[in-house]
């Protein structure tokens, strides 16, 4: 953990447009960080906060390509090398019966990675983020469409006025509570 | 939030395409009569089977566009309205099959072996015997006709629903459309299923697979789809990049679950390894045909499906195009791997008559799809959830 207490100016919106316009804006003026909490998915935050594509496609494929690979490679050392066991006079080595096999390992890595993968990206196991510092953010889940902006340098009270000018229907000012 | 939709939708009848409609037909009649001429120089058996081969091809895409509308109206979608019209006259298509149908039905007696069955050995003469009440001339006929009736019915009554909508207000045709359609899903996908089992599988004496009918409507899902992408793309339908990505997944998907019908029709007959159901693919296993088979396992499933993987390239229309068209090439393969071991049973022997065939079929059936597209709108207009699909974004 940093030693040095993280400050958030936060702001949240009746309407989803209105927290996309002050997310852009924000993003565009403010140095510090943006991030948005919607109670559902909400077209255009990608873009309003210029997120980068997300890596999780490449990572499930990763996943993928090393299920496959070890499904096959763990078939054939079962078939061929550790136990040799002739069935109905097929070769040891036999490709279409490892398929299934194969195919189901690529599944279950790629499934495991995206679930695992999934949650470490959303930073698990850590449990507590500045953000729930404020009283109405647990709206966040319900009705209200936040934005946080982590402070590096701006001022506080003039960005909370600014944010109450595109709309906010309540501005907070937070600060990490570190142990 | 989005921008307000800036999609300009035509209001106007297409009237485009005219000298691709009669190149079409030119090509198609010309190879026609080509056609005939060469079934002279070589073989009716050769010209027929190559006749056969073409018609599965061309009536593939056919028959998965109609049973797509089923589909999509079974599930009430609406963001295929925008794009629907042209997939409505790509099943619609299937009329022009009938016709072109009666060359395999004149010649049946030469590629069908449950016909002659002088011809045979004692143990395929029993089994002719035994399936003489179901497969005999008069009820492959009566069966053929059935299937026209299923999928011409089924392609126009939901065509032409949507047609009328185009000139009067009658939002009442998309609630019957989504009523007929999951009713009917299931004597399409029978009368498909069955139609394989007639005209593709008794080729063979000795093929049972219960596969069959699914591995035939998978690769109908697919090319239906890759050529509904391509059409789209060619008549410049106003769809957005959602509308594109969306058919280039479906397509991608049909083509994963073709794939693995074919791999379960194989794996499930080789693992059982009974002498009644290998012949089929030990012919294509142990001869020349087995390249076409490694050339279908690369080419038609693992590079497209590495490919097609990328999300940006689904919503690119030339990129998709190229896929698409790709596909089609191997799904052309594919229906030739289907058909034709059975005439050549050591290795693929390309013919003239292929070429005639394939030329003869398709011009015929492009330019009567063309035919029935001048004159239409392209876009659904009068659908009463036509907005819905002019904003899709998933």
């Amino acid at each position: 953990m940093s030693e040095v207490a993280r400050q958030f100016v936060m702001a949240g919106f009746k309407e989803p447009e209105l927290m996309l316009v002050a997310a852009k804006r924000m993003r565009e003026t403010v140095k510090g960080e943006v991030e948005a909490y919607t109670p559902y998915p909400v077209h255009g935050v990608d873009e309003a906060l210029a997120l980068p594509k997300s890596i999780i496609p490449k990572m499930v494929g990763t996943g993928a390509l090393f299920g496959v690979c070890g499904g096959y490679t763990l078939l054939y050392w079962c078939s061929v090398i550790a136990y040799p066991i002739n069935v109905g006079g097929r070769p040891l080595h036999s490709a279409p019966a490892f398929i299934p096999i194969t195919f189901e390992c690529g599944i279950l890595l790629s499934a495991l990675t995206a679930f695992f993968g999934v949650l470490a990206w959303m930073g698990y196991p850590r449990l507590y983020h500045p953000v729930f510092e404020s009283p109405g953010f647990r709206r966040a889940s319900i009705d209200r469409f936040w934005i946080s902006i982590e402070l590096a340098g701006d001022d506080p009270n003039k960005l909370q006025a600014e944010l109450k000018e595109l709309g906010a229907e309540e501005t907070d000012f937070v600060t990490e509570q570190l142990q | 939030m989005s921008a307000p939709s800036q999609i300009v939708v035509p209001r106007l009848p297409w009237e485009g395409g005219r000298k691709q409609m009669l190149a079409a037909l030119v090509i198609g009649v010309v190879s026609l009569v080509l056609w005939f001429v060469s079934m002279r120089m070589t073989s009716t058996e050769r010209a027929v089977y190559s006749w056969l081969w073409a018609l599965l091809f061309w009536i593939t895409p056919c028959l998965g566009a109609i049973g797509w509308i089923c589909a999509f109206n079974a599930a009430k979608a609406k963001w295929i309205i925008l794009p629907r019209r042209t997939l409505e006259l790509i099943g619609g298509t299937v009329g022009i099959f009938a016709v072109l149908f009666v060359f395999v039905a004149m010649f049946m007696r030469d590629i069908y072996p449950w016909m002659r069955p002088e011809a045979f050995d004692e143990e395929a003469r029993r089994l002719f015997e035994h399936r003489h009440k179901w497969m005999n001339q008069g009820m492959w006929f009566g069966r053929a006709i059935l299937y026209f009736l299923i999928w011409i019915g089924l392609a126009e009554r939901l065509h032409r629903w949507s047609l009328a909508q185009d000139t009067a207000d009658l939002p009442e045709n998309t609630a019957k459309a989504w009523t007929l359609s999951p009713a009917a899903l299931p004597f399409l996908g029978f009368a498909i299923s069955f139609a394989a089992f007639d005209w593709l599988m008794s080729l063979n004496v000795t093929f049972f697979s219960s596969m069959f009918g699914l591995y035939v409507i998978a690769g109908c899902a697919m090319s239906a789809m890759a050529v509904w992408i391509l059409v789209t793309i060619a008549v410049k339908t106003p769809i957005n990049g959602h509308h594109l990505h969306s058919m280039g997944k479906l397509m991608f998907a049909f083509n994963c679950f073709w794939a693995y019908t074919a791999f379960c029709q194989f794996m499930l007959i080789w693992i059982a390894d009974i002498p009644d159901e290998t012949p089929w693919h030990h012919m294509r296993i142990w001869s020349d045909w087995r390249y076409v088979g490694y050339f279908q396992i690369v080419f038609h499933f693992v590079l497209p499906f590495i490919i097609l993987l990328s999300r940006g390239l689904k919503f690119d229309k030339r990129k998709l195009g190229f896929m698409a068209v790709w596909l089609l090439i191997a799904h052309a393969v594919d229906t030739y791997w289907i058909v034709m071991p059975q005439l050549t049973p050591d290795g693929p022997h390309f013919g003239i008559t292929d070429l005639f065939a394939f030329l003869g079929v398709g011009g015929i059936a492009i330019g009567f799809f063309i035919f029935r597209m001048r004159g239409k709108n392209l876009v659904p207009i009068g659908d009463p959830f036509l907005p819905v699909s002019l904003e899709y974004r998933p």
